[in-house]
């Protein structure tokens, strides 16, 4: 039930980001590399994946069991 | 007729005298003492106050109400007073005292206009702090405690030192912008004294050390004031400095990495603090157009009211259930619907969605970083944005509030006061995300931005969708574990071991085996035989001025001894009561 709604919300906001900012032209970025279809969708899924993968890499050196400073 | 009192010097005199009165009237006292520091706090007008000279030197003035110092001011009174609201069923004057002076000291820190009582009041805050880290009274609190006011002190010297070689190489005493200095010595020196309070890494390790440790009203107040009023000293010294942006946006995205590994709810939220003082310090770097500077104030501003929020709400969690591991937590949400809805107020805020007032407060910095064409901050500070979302409202929101019960707790009560200051909070997040024009007006500099605009409605919603998306994906292998995971903090706390086994091995050794056995021998073969030749001449009489010379000096020390006890906390508690003093007699005359 959950999952559905997050993929269904992403599919129209997909959508919607590229007919509103591609199509109408209703805003503009900064950067030439905002003009990519759904930028911000871009940036949400790879960023994520970024801080995942990079956070997961990390706990194999840092995790440790709680007794570790006594 | 007076035109100006001073904020901290009701909180200060207020605290002082709490102590005195009884039991059933302290909770009440205090509210009242904080409510009518807010007030004189807002009747503050702008200006300049307190001219005096100082031992043949003028120091002038002594007060500074603008703009900048007057939002800080604001909202360190105000969470002062939610602080206060929020431990009002507590029967612990301690926390209460250490509370209100930690306010009285942030906004002292923001009024102060020399740099000689901003230092003043700078480090009571670090006292405060580790007052409100000692009363939790575990074994754990109270070496967090050691190692908070170490670090601190080490970071006091450096901006002392900053301080000291500025007023001998300029001959003022005036603290505004540094950057005419920007590159010498002292400027390096204050710098590293203001991002160690900024928890900037490698030199953040104390704040998820340490806030944890604190009780949950502790951590209530210690998170709005020591890294915000840090980041009010680099608004104020350092704007447009450009090592912040590359400081800031590491650090954005170091704390949220750190964040998304953590188990523990409090230490999570330490490391979003770090996260979201990234963004201010980026802001501050960003200066040099006044939405950097603006975007600073504004985040400084809305991150202290969702912070505490979300503070107060995890506060709420240990506080019914005594858990404060995901590992052990788990469906809360049926049992206290009011804190699920603040932490999700809170949660919402931290991440920037829109129609809350984190969306309008960080809005700024990240067009500031598009604005002078900084592509590394802006997709820094965006995928920040991401490791946010996927970390607190995601994980943290959803392995506490919802998900299967992952073990047996029971679930107490929370006190009305408590349900307050969450909700009243929680509304001030809503209200300022609805109506921003209304609080940018309050902002420092003169600016015209509109957060509101479709672009960047979309690019955050789409930002959230996709997050959420990620999440789902990687649900099992997000799921909280139960471990730590060890910080820069290792190399003094290992080091610190490692330094005490080495001493042991080498100075303790050579003084044993060698020193003491020469002493022993001088001992025997010398002094004592030519002592105890002497002894055969003396007199009684010639022995008068010694004994009433060691009789005087062990009269005197018996009254000096009550006062050393022997404890590091007392003598915290005395130099803290003396600097108090120091500041009263200014302050007075």
């Amino acid at each position: 039930m959950g999952r559905k709604i997050i993929y269904l919300s992403c599919a129209v906001i997909l959508v919607l980001h590229i007919i509103l900012i591609k199509f109408m032209h209703l805003g503009h970025g900064y950067f030439d590399f905002e003009e990519l279809p759904a930028f911000g969708a871009l940036i949400g899924l790879i960023g994520t994946l970024f801080i995942v993968i990079f956070a997961k890499s990390l706990s194999k050196v840092v995790t440790k069991r709680e007794d570790y400073y006594d | 007729m007076i035109d100006f009192i001073h904020p901290a010097l009701i909180l200060t005199i207020g605290a002082i005298i709490l102590p005195l009165l009884p039991k059933n009237l302290r909770s009440p006292y205090s509210v009242a003492v904080a409510t009518i520091g807010f007030f004189f706090t807002l009747n503050a007008s702008q200006g300049f106050y307190g001219a005096f000279s100082l031992f043949g030197h003028e120091i002038s003035p002594l007060v500074r109400v603008d703009k900048l110092s007057l939002l800080f001011a604001y909202i360190f009174s105000f969470i002062g007073l939610i602080g206060i609201i929020y431990c009002y069923h507590i029967d612990d004057w301690i926390q209460q005292l250490a509370g209100l002076l930690y306010t009285g000291a942030s906004i002292g820190v923001s009024f102060a206009a020399d740099i000689l009582s901003f230092y003043l009041f700078w480090e009571i805050l670090s006292f405060c702090a580790v007052i409100l880290i000692w009363s939790n009274r575990t074994k754990e609190a109270t070496s967090a405690g050691f190692r908070y006011i170490l670090v601190h002190v080490a970071g006091g010297l450096s901006l002392f030192a900053g301080i000291m070689i500025y007023i001998y190489k300029t001959g003022n005493y005036d603290f505004s912008s540094l950057m005419n200095y920007s590159g010498e010595t002292f400027w390096w020196l204050i710098l590293i004294g203001f991002i160690l309070c900024a928890a900037v890494p490698p030199l953040h390790a104390w704040l998820p050390d340490a806030y944890p440790s604190a009780t949950i009203y502790g951590s209530v107040f210690l998170n709005p004031f020591t890294t915000k009023a840090a980041v009010y000293a680099l608004i104020r010294g350092f704007p447009g400095a450009e090592v912040l942006i590359y400081l800031g946006s590491v650090m954005a995205v170091y704390g949220v990495i750190y964040a998304l590994l953590e188990n523990n709810l409090r230490r999570l939220l330490s490391y979003h603090i770090v996260s979201q003082v990234g963004y201010m310090v980026a802001g501050v770097g960003l200066g040099v157009v006044s939405l950097g500077l603006n975007g600073s104030a504004s985040h400084a501003f809305n991150h202290i009211l969702y912070k505490c929020l979300l503070f107060m709400s995890a506060g709420a969690v240990i506080f019914a259930t005594g858990k404060e591991k995901m590992t052990e937590l788990g469906d809360f949400g049926r049992y206290a619907p009011l804190t699920a809805l603040s932490f999700f107020v809170g949660a919402f805020s931290i991440a920037g969605f829109p129609l809350t007032n984190g969306f309008i407060g960080k809005s700024p910095i990240i067009s500031a970083a598009g604005e002078i064409q900084n592509a590394f901050a802006y997709l820094m500070l965006n995928i920040a944005t991401c490791g946010t979302i996927i970390s607190i409202i995601c994980k943290m929101g959803y392995y506490t509030f919802f998900s299967e019960k992952k073990s047996d707790y029971s679930v107490k009560e929370i006190p009305i006061n408590m349900k307050i200051a969450m909700l009243t909070t929680s509304a001030l997040c809503i209200l300022i995300g609805i109506f921003p024009q209304v609080f940018y007006q309050f902002l420092p500099y003169p600016m015209s931005y509109e957060p509101y605009t479709v672009q960047h409605i979309m690019d955050t919603l789409a930002i959230f969708s996709f997050t959420g998306l990620v999440f789902v994906i990687f649900l099992k292998k997000l799921e909280p574990k139960p471990y730590i995971n060890l910080d820069l903090d290792w190399f003094y706390r290992i080091g610190a071991k490692g330094f005490m086994k080495t001493m042991d091995l080498t100075v303790a050794k050579a003084e044993y085996d060698f020193i003491n056995i020469q002493w022993k021998k001088l001992m025997d073969n010398l002094v004592i035989p030519v002592s105890k030749k002497s002894a055969k001449y003396e007199d009684l009489r010639m022995n008068r001025i010694p004994m009433f010379i060691s009789n005087l000096a062990k009269t005197l020390s018996d009254g000096i001894a009550q006062f050393g006890t022997g404890k590091v906390q007392d003598y915290a508690f005395y130099m803290f009561g003396f600097l108090g003093l120091v500041i009263l007699i200014l302050l007075l005359f």
